[in-house]
This record gives structure tokens, C-alpha cells and sequence, in this order.
């Protein structure tokens, strides 16, 4: 196992369909770290992040006569992760953070509000790690789906059109659903830098 | 000089947005809706030439764009987690246990 097998994912999708179970070995290793990061990242909780990733190598084993190569294997794991990552959110309870409360403002005349800055501040470094926590609490905040969308695109590095196949959105929803997302935690940051700058 | 440069970008902010959008082909909420395309890479050459010439002397769009982005890459160093290495064996195992030996030992 310690040795690479660089076979393509296409490759070992047919061979796990024929029954072998050393192509499947090569496939958790391949995508173990991914789904974890997407399942921690979702659901910011390590026990529920460790379940997810069984269960998708679970369904990914069971399911794999199903998996037709329409889409990429890469596409239906995410699929079946954020799936999973989803069902451990539905337990529990639901946020209820209005989105439009932390929507950039412009004046009347139209221009954006100017804010801080806080890339410039000298104090970037000190804020880092309170700006971390704002973020995490942030993301665990977002409503679901732009929280899918953010994660697969933000944290896993999908394209557009990938986190679209993943989701079953249009890219234009994937765009708007992201854009909305980074607005909410950008203007978290800086309600918390303009509270930084007032003390 | 720099006295000037504010008040005359003061004056700029109490006029309306549309009046300014000639010089640059873009006003601040049109930017702000790009910022997905911008980051990606994505906008055609004349649309990015508009929105540089827009930063360029707008400082509020020009704080909104690298907090933007800042908070893209925050938002990953934050949440992105690797994996545990113990986690590794512990899932390889649950697989081999599971899946490898007759049914019925499931919860």
C-alpha cells in the first residue's frame, strides 16, 4: 500500500467492479484525507467527521455497481461526503442567521461603505487567531447549502462547474450561493476589526 | 497633496455612484457582484480593465476587494483540517471489519 498506485481513478472503478478489493484500498487512499477535510469542515465536530468518512467508503463499496462514469468518480464522492456531511447537520439544531443582515452596504449614493481595512492593519498577526475563531463560528453559522457550496469550493478547491455537478445546482446558483457566503464572514471580520479599533 | 486627494475623494462619495461610472465603465456594486469571477480568474479582459480602473481611485472598493479576499484564505486556514494519521489505520480497520467478514456483526 505504502506504494503509489497511479492508476487512474476510471482504471480502478472497473477493476473494484470486478471484485477487486486491492483497487478499493487504493481509492480510500487516494480520497480519505479529502473527505475528511470536507466532512470536518462541515461539520466542525471530529466524531461526526470520522463517521462521515466511514460511511462514505462504506456506500462508495456498496453503491460502486451503480456508479455509471457519467459524472467523475472524484464528482460522486463528493456527492455521497457532502450527502453524509449533510444528514449529521439535519440532527441538530437549526442556526437562524439572516444573511441579509451581513450583506455589504452602500450609501445612498451608491458607492460601498468604507470599512477597515484590517489586511493593513499592524495588528494583523494578533488578530489571526480571534479571526479564525470568528470565521469557524461564521461558517457554522451559514445556512447549509452555502456552507456545501463554500466548503467544495473554498476548502476543497472544486471549480464551479465540479461543486455545480456535486450539488446538482447551475453554476450561476454555485456563484451566487459562494459570493453570498464570503460575504457574510467578511463582514463578521470586520464588524469584529471595527470593534478591535474602537478599544 | 494628500489633503487634496480626500477631499477630493469626499466629494466624490456625497455624488452619485452613476456619476462616476463613465470614467471606469463600473460602479462599487457592480464590482462588488464580480468579486467571485475576479478571484477565479474569469472576467474578460475589458471587465477587469474597468474594475482596476475603479480600484484605482476608489479606496472603500479597494479595502472591500482585500478584505474579500483575505477572508477567502482565512476561512481556509481556519476550517481546513487534515486528516489524523491515527485516524488512517482506525478507518482501514473499521473498513476490513465491516465490510470483509460475514454480515451480521453490523450496529
Amino acid at each position: 500500500m505504502k506504494q503509489a498506485d497511479l492508476s487512474s481513478d476510471v482504471k480502478l472503478v472497473e477493476r473494484l467492479k470486478a471484485g477487486d478489493e486491492a483497487a478499493f484500498d487504493v481509492l480510500v487512499e487516494r480520497y480519505q484525507a479529502k473527505v475528511y477535510r470536507l466532512a470536518k469542515a462541515m461539520t466542525q465536530n471530529p466524531e461526526d467527521a470520522e463517521e462521515v468518512v466511514q460511511d462514505v467508503f462504506l456506500s462508495v463499496y456498496r453503491k460502486i455497481q451503480s456508479f455509471d462514469n457519467r459524472a467523475a468518480f472524484s464528482t460522486w464522492l463528493y456527492r455521497i461526503a457532502t450527502n453524509a456531511a449533510l444528514m449529521k447537520l439535519r440532527g441538530r439544531k437549526p442556526e437562524s442567521l439572516s444573511l441579509e443582515e451581513f450583506l455589504p452596504q452602500f450609501t445612498e449614493e451608491g458607492h460601498v461603505r468604507m470599512g477597515v481595512d484590517w489586511t493593513k492593519n499592524p495588528e494583523a498577526l494578533l488578530l489571526r487567531q480571534e479571526a479564525r475563531e470568528i470565521v469557524k463560528q461564521g461558517v457554522e453559522a451559514l445556512p447549509e447549502d452555502y456552507r456545501a457550496v463554500l466548503v467544495l469550493r473554498d476548502i476543497e478547491g472544486l471549480s464551479n462547474q465540479e461543486v455545480a455537478e456535486v450539488l446538482g445546482l447551475s453554476v450561476l446558483a454555485v456563484k451566487g450561493r459562494l459570493h453570498r457566503a464570503r460575504l457574510v464572514l467578511r463582514e463578521q471580520l470586520e464588524r469584529y476589526a471595527q470593534g478591535l479599533m474602537r478599544s | 497633496m494628500k489633503k487634496v486627494f480626500h477631499f477630493l475623494l469626499k466629494l466624490r462619495r456625497k455624488l452619485p455612484a452613476r456619476l462616476f461610472k463613465g470614467h471606469c465603465g463600473m460602479d462599487c456594486r457592480e464590482l462588488v457582484d464580480l468579486l467571485v469571477d475576479y478571484l477565479d480568474g474569469a472576467l474578460a479582459p475589458e471587465t477587469l480593465n474597468a474594475l482596476d480602473r475603479h480600484l484605482a481611485d476608489c479606496e472603500p472598493c479597494l479595502a472591500f476587494l482585500n478584505t474579500y479576499k483575505a477572508t477567502r484564505d482565512l476561512t481556509r486556514e481556519a476550517i481546513a483540517e487534515e486528516m489524523p494519521e491515527e485516524l488512517r489505520a482506525k478507518l482501514a480497520g473499521f473498513l476490513r471489519e465491516t465490510l470483509r467478514r460475514p454480515p451480521g456483526g453490523e450496529g
